[in-house]
């Protein structure tokens, strides 16, 4: 194919000539020499018909955000030789180049094999497709070029990032029948210590207290606190109105992290955990056990991006019908609209026990621009806004107002494990 | 590299300006004269701007600009001799050419941040491109002086198209032998290592 350089010249060319005949000027038409000279090179110079097969390699399929991964991309020549071959492997902008580069240019000789490879760094959660390959050949003098596109694609899923929360004692108050990890404030089997009582015929002898029977010459036996499980539902707040930033240091990944983490967290304890996710559409994990209802929790949030325009009220009607009543609701949301707390309220008094997890948007536009004395002003307003819409929430819920440049766990350190009664 | 490829290119702009420049000297109406040395300053700013932004579109005006000025003064108004003109032409050839290198290489080149097996690679072909365009530009140049008498030819009334046409014949002729399977080996092994 030419080039608009080649496509120019005999454009130019041409002109001088007509310009020539015009004026009839033999000098003009030895002006069109060169070119007609340079074309006739270049077209002697054409790079060959493209026969390069390309294959990709990657150190890993499944990664989360700022993991390293390495691709490998190998090309073999099954042609002539080219004298200049651009490689442009299609990259996701999102996916950050950190060594090495996929956009090269080689020259490549019959049967020869050039291996180009690069090491790229998610830096938002998601699942990529990393290719087509586009090769291009050119003649050195940008006259012609041949192009390929090898459709080898790769899929690169890349989980949210996971804060280390395991210090931090985020557990549902009302529990379930069965056992669990979670304090039930009931005598049953478990291993904390709860109260004594008389010793009665049956009872274990390695549960009597001899200490205490010593001391009272009577038989007492020890009594345990139940552990049980309970069940808690996590509510993300992904509407695109509640967006603040740039997508890697949104609020909305932001709350993705700290959802992700907290699931880990509460699923670690042997509760059970669902996920609502308010965006587009509003979807939701039923409440699940375990390691493989993580990974449904994780599949569920890679897809999440900020969208949509839905009444946050709909949470509440999804909640009231479909998840059981008694679980621990914890809300991820920047709180930027007065709805959101209404919804707060309406679930508080639907009985529910409620935790707000709130990534600041305020912190999150701070970091975003440097010493402005009208930015300094304008975060100092925004900031009592935002506690004195913090202080009246907390009348329903605990809540935890987290500046998403700090770690989570510095957050939630506050957090009691046992939300008060109201 | 992708600098020294830039300023190159910037630098071959602000360059093939000057013989222009020094033509509008014979223009005698100042008004004129000040409108043309405007749209030639315009035309190098455009250039700049094309070999700035990596992007050799724009460059279309200024080779327009300059061409016009350069060669349709030199050619009718000062009468330079053959041999310059050629050699703005094919300086302007040049030009474009560098422009159009910048547009293909700067990007790739830009985002080596290490030094790397394939970092030297995609300079080695960048510089044999730069050496080849250089080898063609100077071997236009030289053909087309080599093919000059030929437009000296006396072969009836309309003897320049005539020698157009011969040249034309020849470099066809050429390309064929090059080119078709049947062509005598010498001149395809000749070509082949030229490729």
């Amino acid at each position: 194919m030419r080039t608009s350089l080649a496509v120019g010249l005999l454009g130019g060319a041409a002109l001088l000539l007509a310009f020539a005949f015009l004026a009839q000027s033999w000098r003009a038409l030895a002006l069109v020499l060169p070119v007609v000279l340079y074309l006739a090179i270049g077209t002697l110079l054409a790079p060959p018909a493209l026969t390069v097969s390309a294959s990709r390699e990657m150190s890993r399929d499944r990664t989360s955000v700022g993991q390293e991964v390495e691709v490998r991309l190998r090309l073999v020549n099954e042609g002539q030789k080219i004298a200049s071959l651009e490689v442009f492997d299609n990259l996701p902008g999102t996916l950050e180049v950190v060594q090495g580069s996929p956009h090269v240019h080689v020259a490549m000789r019959a049967k020869e094999v050039v291996d180009v490879a690069y090491t790229v760094v998610p830096v938002v959660k998601g699942e990529y497709v990393i290719g087509p390959v586009l090769l291009r050949a050119r003649d050195p003098l940008g006259l012609s070029y041949e192009e390929d596109l090898v459709r080898d694609e790769a899929r690169l899923v890349v989980a949210p990032r996971m804060e280390d929360v395991r210090r931090v004692r985020v557990v549902p108050r009302r529990v379930r029948a069965l056992m669990g990890q979670v304090r039930s404030r009931q005598i049953g089997l478990g291993l904390e210590f709860f109260s004594l009582r008389d010793y009665a015929p049956g009872d274990e002898i390695r549960h009597v207290n001899w200490k205490a029977s010593a001391r009272r010459d009577k038989l007492f036996t020890n009594e345990y606190e139940a552990e049980r499980s309970g069940d808690a539902i996590l509510i993300l707040d992904a509407r695109g109105e509640s967006e603040v930033g740039p997508i890697a240091r949104s609020t909305t990944e932001a709350g993705i992290a700290a959802t992700v983490s907290l699931a880990a967290k509460i699923l670690e304890t042997r509760n059970r955990v669902g996920l609502i996710v308010q965006r587009d559409v509003l979807d939701w994990v039923y409440p699940g056990y375990g390691r493989k209802q993580l990974y449904r929790i994780v599949d569920a949030l890679v897809h999440v991006r900020a969208g949509g325009e839905w009444p946050f009220e709909h949470v509440t009607w999804v909640l009231a019908r479909f998840f059981p009543p008694d679980a621990q609701i914890i809300i991820v949301s920047p709180l930027l609209d007065a709805r959101a707390l209404d919804v707060i309220a309406d679930l508080r008094g639907h009985g529910f026990d409620v935790l707000v997890v709130s990534p600041s948007p305020v912190e999150i536009e701070r970091a975003m621009y440097g010493d402005d004395p009208y930015a300094a002003l304008a975060y100092r307003v925004l900031r009592m806004e935002r506690e004195a819409t913090i202080q009246t929430l907390r009348s329903y819920a605990d809540v935890v107002d987290w500046n998403p440049n700090e770690p989570l766990a510095v957050a939630l350190k506050g957090v009691k494990p046992y939300p008060r009664r109201r | 590299m992708d600098r020294l490829l830039r300023v190159a290119a910037i630098a071959a702009v602000v360059g093939m300006g000057i013989p222009p420049m020094l033509e509008l000297g014979v223009i005698g109406h100042p008004n004129q004269r000040a409108a043309a040395a405007t749209i030639l300053v315009l035309a190098a700013i455009v250039g700049v701007y094309s070999a700035f932004r990596r992007w050799p579109l724009p460059a279309r005006f200024t080779t327009i600009a300059y061409g016009t000025f350069g060669v349709g003064l030199g050619l009718f108004a000062t009468d330079r001799p053959l041999h310059l003109l050629l050699a703005y032409v094919v300086g302007l050839l040049g030009m474009n050419l560098l422009l159009y290198h910048v547009f293909s290489y700067g990007p790739v080149l830009a985002a080596f941040r290490r030094e790397g097996p394939l970092a030297r690679r995609t300079r080695a072909v960048v510089l044999r491109s730069l050496a080849f365009s250089g080898g063609a530009l100077a071997l236009a140049y030289g053909g087309s002086l080599a093919l000059l008498p030929l437009f000296a030819l006396d072969i009836g009334p309309r003897d320049a198209v005539s020698a157009l046409l011969l040249t034309l014949a020849l470099l066809f002729v050429l390309l064929l032998l090059s080119l078709l399977p049947e062509g005598p080996p010498s001149v395809r092994r000749l070509f082949a290592r030229l490729r």
